[in-house]
């Protein structure tokens, strides 16, 4: 019996590290090998404060615990600036050096670590399994809780965003940085919590218990469970820890040599399941109760109009949808710049010797479609970098609304009314449509953790506004039916229209499209035209750089031609085409 | 923990020196041959330290059961891990990278972490009835004396060894067509394979040469004590410290700052007790990354600024200046 209570007790604690790991790996996609370092310092705290200093149980678990988010903090400030190789070798070289620290130490027991005994909560005496049972119990059920709301919630949408493309998702108004600041600490905090579980439950606190071992077998739980799956977590860590119990009583082995097998079997179960089920056994989306959340793309679907939804607009009857309006009354522009809304001086930006835009200045004039063309290599897609923040300028200036947003980060200037699409689509592959453009509504109190704790109701509301909006814009791009279809598994012509309703519900007044007709087939070049002048109808404000001249001859009011970095010529299309220099700068001589 | 553990003497120094030494040209193999998967073929091989192992035992049981001479079993064991390498190579990462493209980098990361849990465990259970450790025998131990320093005269081989391997395949990468093609390979995968060049063959060829490199490294080194499952960790650590911080240079330099970090770890007992020497190793890569950090950072840190008015004069007067 005591073993058994202590294998569940084993079971919930590591279930601790396992979803909190879940929560930035699998959500956020930020690779963390320092799980059982965070740990050992929730685990040290405990016994250290309580058996050299005497400090009652749940001060020193909540010291552990805030010592290891400030830890997190710090780690993941100077980690969570790097590529993914980087940042793990960053959180891989602090679980080394602490775990090697801890065990140099000899005040701190040395390599041994330290044993306690006598802990209590509040004379609750934690000395065997099933005493410990129910402070695991509730240990691990409030951490599950908070990471299940956390990762089901908006904000977890945002992380998965951030996962699936960090770019698009701040162009999109979200400070990525903040995010996985906010959520690395939050579960630094928690496998510190996990560490004094651990420790409280072993009544050791030693490096081996928390060493790089711990936290590979974190991850491995993880993926086999299942990432951005709290559910799969559980299974993840119920497979791992049985199956030692399982190679002891049920094959027969000795105690070592079932751990022997346990970590042969946990081993090769990583690789089987990154080759046939990259997802882990329970897929992000689904619970165990339902099993798929995410429709695939059907053959065909019939709408009420009886018209396939997956078909390019022209063979269908469907009648467009109206246009969404936005809630937001038009910016207002400062005095003195007329109607522009944008205005670009002087930008200039160069990439070694090469002078990508060089001293490029043009406006946009509110509710005009304004077309950037030149041959490839004129620098049309850095000027959307330089102007929407990418990248920095050297110099030069651009003003949104009057406003001087020069070197201002992306996610403030969306925050500020412009927002970009990408020339390579950049959807969130495994979001469904639906949540890809729920993504790009603004002001969601959902997007701050704190509103998911203390507003549940309000975020709640705001959550069904979203949806409710997001499908306005579905039904805008005729693409409803297909809500619940993961984005990655759409055509390239989808792709393309959700990744513009994605922009139009930031309900940002400027938009900028990276040549929203190239790679997609003619029939569905005639449907974002469509699209692309209904928006521009409806006052807002568009600048598209397109290579496809007929897309810029039926949409632009006013075309700007660059060449080398330079801005050469502007005027209407046709006052453009008929110019043999330009002509031939674009297609070369024949 | 600031206690120096031995007192700085000339004698100390000298010998501190040659072991720093040695202990470095196992980690210079070790570097080398991880290093040289990393930067051609894009792998982060980390269950190179499953092969590392694997290699030292195979060679430690053929002297053992077969009675085989300490060199032959050193070919053998190396052998065996290589075939092992190449079957990593053309049955879990090479698969896994065509499936998923420039997204398999952390994908075959983990699918490695998943080969490196399961060879050692598999190491420690085949091996299990002779307490998880294999001796290896073959090699008649003397103790050499030269100035102040005491040594084998199996480390003074393995040293001279290790360097011959390192130095050959420097070579191979250098003048040969073999290298020739490593080198395009790993600058351009795909004008390499319009060139006729097979990036496959080639990336079996680096495993290949990598994990040789590390299997000799690894039967020396249990030579000088006794082969573990657990042996490949630390070394593999160490490869991956020396790998980020010679940033994919050449070879004879990767083996360089390996030698580095091998002194690094023996003379640091001047200043630590010896239990620290692995954590100055760490905290040197720990540095060394929150430079990079610090370096990446500052140059390009955008600031938010405040939002000015539109048309103040100092703003339309920045413009002008950068506009002439």
């Amino acid at each position: 019996m005591q073993l058994t209570v202590s294998y569940l007790d084993q079971i919930l604690v590591l279930l601790v590290f396992t979803v909190s790991v879940n929560l930035v790996m699998g959500y956020a996609g930020v690779f963390n090998a320092a799980a059982g370092a965070f740990g050992a310092i929730g685990g040290y705290s405990l016994v250290w404060l309580t058996t050299n200093h005497g400090w009652a149980f749940i001060p020193a678990m909540v010291t552990g615990v805030a010592v290891t988010a400030v830890f997190g903090l710090l780690v993941g400030y100077a980690a969570l600036r790097l590529q993914s190789l980087w940042l793990l070798l960053l959180t891989l070289a602090v679980q080394l050096v602490l775990i090697g620290t801890l065990g140099g130490l000899t005040s701190l027991g040395g390599s041994t670590g330290m044993q306690t005994s006598g802990l209590n909560i509040l004379g609750y005496q934690l000395v065997e399994p099933t005493q410990v049972l129910p402070v695991v119990a509730i240990g691990s059920v409030i951490v599950f809780l908070l990471c299940y709301r956390i990762g089901e919630s908006p904000y977890g949408r945002v992380l998965r965003g951030i996962r699936d493309d960090e770019t698009a998702t701040r162009s999109l108004g979200k400070n990525t940085f903040s995010y996985k600041l906010i959520v690395f600490t939050l579960t630094a905090a928690m496998a510190g919590f996990g560490g004094a579980l651990l420790s409280a439950d072993t009544t050791t606190a030693s490096p081996s218990l928390f060493g790089f071992d711990v936290s590979i077998q974190v991850i491995a739980m993880v993926i086999i469970g299942g990432t951005a799956n709290m559910w799969g977590s559980i299974v993840g860590v119920t497979l791992v820890v049985l199956a030692t119990p399982f190679f002891e009583n049920v094959i027969n082995l000795s105690t070592n040599t079932a751990s022997l097998a346990q970590g042969l079997a946990y081993g090769l179960a990583l690789v089987i399941v990154v080759f046939f089920r990259p997802q882990g056994i329970i897929p992000e989306g689904a619970v165990p109760w339902r099993w798929r959340r995410s429709a695939p793309v059907p053959a065909t679907l019939v709408t009420g109009d009886g018209t396939d939804p997956l078909a390019p607009a022209h063979e269908r009857a469907a009648v467009p949808a109206p246009l969404v309006t936005t809630d937001r009354a038009p910016r207002p522009v400062a005095a003195g710049t007329g109607d522009n809304v944008l205005e670009v001086s002087g930008l200039t930006k160069s990439f070694g010797g090469n002078t990508a835009v060089n001293d490029l200045s043009f406006d946009l004039r509110r509710g005009k479609i304004t077309a950037l063309i030149g041959p490839n290599g004129a620098g049309k897609t850095t000027v959307f970098n330089l102007i929407t923040g990418a990248i920095p300028a050297d110099a030069g200036s651009v003003r949104l609304f009057g406003q001087d947003i020069t070197g201002l980060r992306p996610d403030a200037i969306t925050g500020l009314g412009m927002t970009r699409s990408f020339q390579d689509v950049r959807v969130f592959p495994s979001l469904t449509v639906l949540e890809n453009i729920m993504l790009g509504i603004q002001d969601h109190p959902g997007d701050e953790m704190r509103n998911l704790f203390a507003r549940p109701r309000q975020v709640a509301r705001a959550e069904r506004a979203a949806r409710d909006r997001a499908r306005e814009w579905l039904r805008f791009i005729d693409m409803e039916p297909l809500a619940r279809v993961r984005a990655g598994s759409l055509g390239f012509g989808q792709q393309k229209l959700v990744a513009l309703a994605r922009i139009l519900a930031t309900d940002s007044e400027v938009l900028l499209l990276d040549e929203p007709g190239s790679g997609i087939d003619h029939a569905w070049i005639d449907q974002m035209i469509a699209v692309v002048k209904q928006v521009s109808e409806g006052g807002r404000t568009v600048c598209i750089v397109e290579h496809n001249l007929e897309v810029v001859g039926r949409l632009a009011d006013h075309v700007c031609f660059m060449e080398l970095g330079r801005l050469t010529a502007e005027g209407g299309f046709a006052e453009l085409t008929s110019d043999p220099r330009l002509t031939e700068a674009y297609f070369g001589s024949v | 923990m600031a206690t120096a553990a031995l007192p700085f003497t000339v004698a100390n120094l000298e010998q501190q020196l040659a072991t720093g030494l040695v202990s470095g040209t196992g980690y210079a193999l070790v570097a080398v041959g991880f290093g040289l998967i990393i930067t051609v073929t894009g792998r982060f091989h980390i269950a190179y330290g499953a092969t590392y192992a694997l290699s030292a035992f195979i060679a430690g049981q053929t002297g053992l059961s077969w009675g085989m001479p300490f060199w032959a079993s050193l070919v053998f064991g190396v052998l065996v891990a290589v075939v092992i390498a190449g079957l990593m190579e053309s049955l879990v990462y090479w698969p896994l990278n065509r499936r998923l493209g420039a997204a398999a980098l952390m994908t075959i990361f983990i699918a490695s972490l998943g080969l490196s849990t399961a060879g050692s465990n598999l190491i420690a259970l085949l091996w299990n009835g002779s307490g998880g450790s294999v001796n290896i025998s073959g090699f008649a131990v003397s103790t050499v004396h030269f100035l102040d320093v005491f040594t084998t005269n199996l480390a003074l081989t393995s040293f001279f060894t290790g360097w011959a391997a390192l130095l050959a395949v420097a070579a191979v990468i250098r003048y040969t067509k073999l290298g020739r093609m490593i080198r395009a390979v790993r600058v351009n995968q795909r004008l390499s394979l319009a060139m006729g060049i097979n990036p496959r063959a080639v990336f079996l060829a680096v495993f290949a040469l990598g994990t040789a490199l590390g299997a000799i490294g690894a039967v020396f080194t249990a030579a000088q004590s006794t082969a573990t499952a657990d042996m490949g960790s630390t070394p593999i650590l160490y490869a991956i410290t020396v790998s980020f911080i010679a940033g994919g240079a050449a070879p004879l330099v990767v083996a360089l700052v390996a030698v580095g970090v091998g002194l690094l770890e023996s003379l640091s007992i001047f200043v630590f007790q010896p239990q620290w020497s692995q954590v100055v190793v760490f905290a040197a890569l720990l540095i060394y990354v929150l430079v990079k950090v610090v370096r990446e950072n500052v140059g390009t840190r955008r600031t938010v600024r405040p939002v000015t008015p539109a048309s103040t004069p100092v703003a339309v007067e920045g413009v002008s200046s950068l506009c002439s």
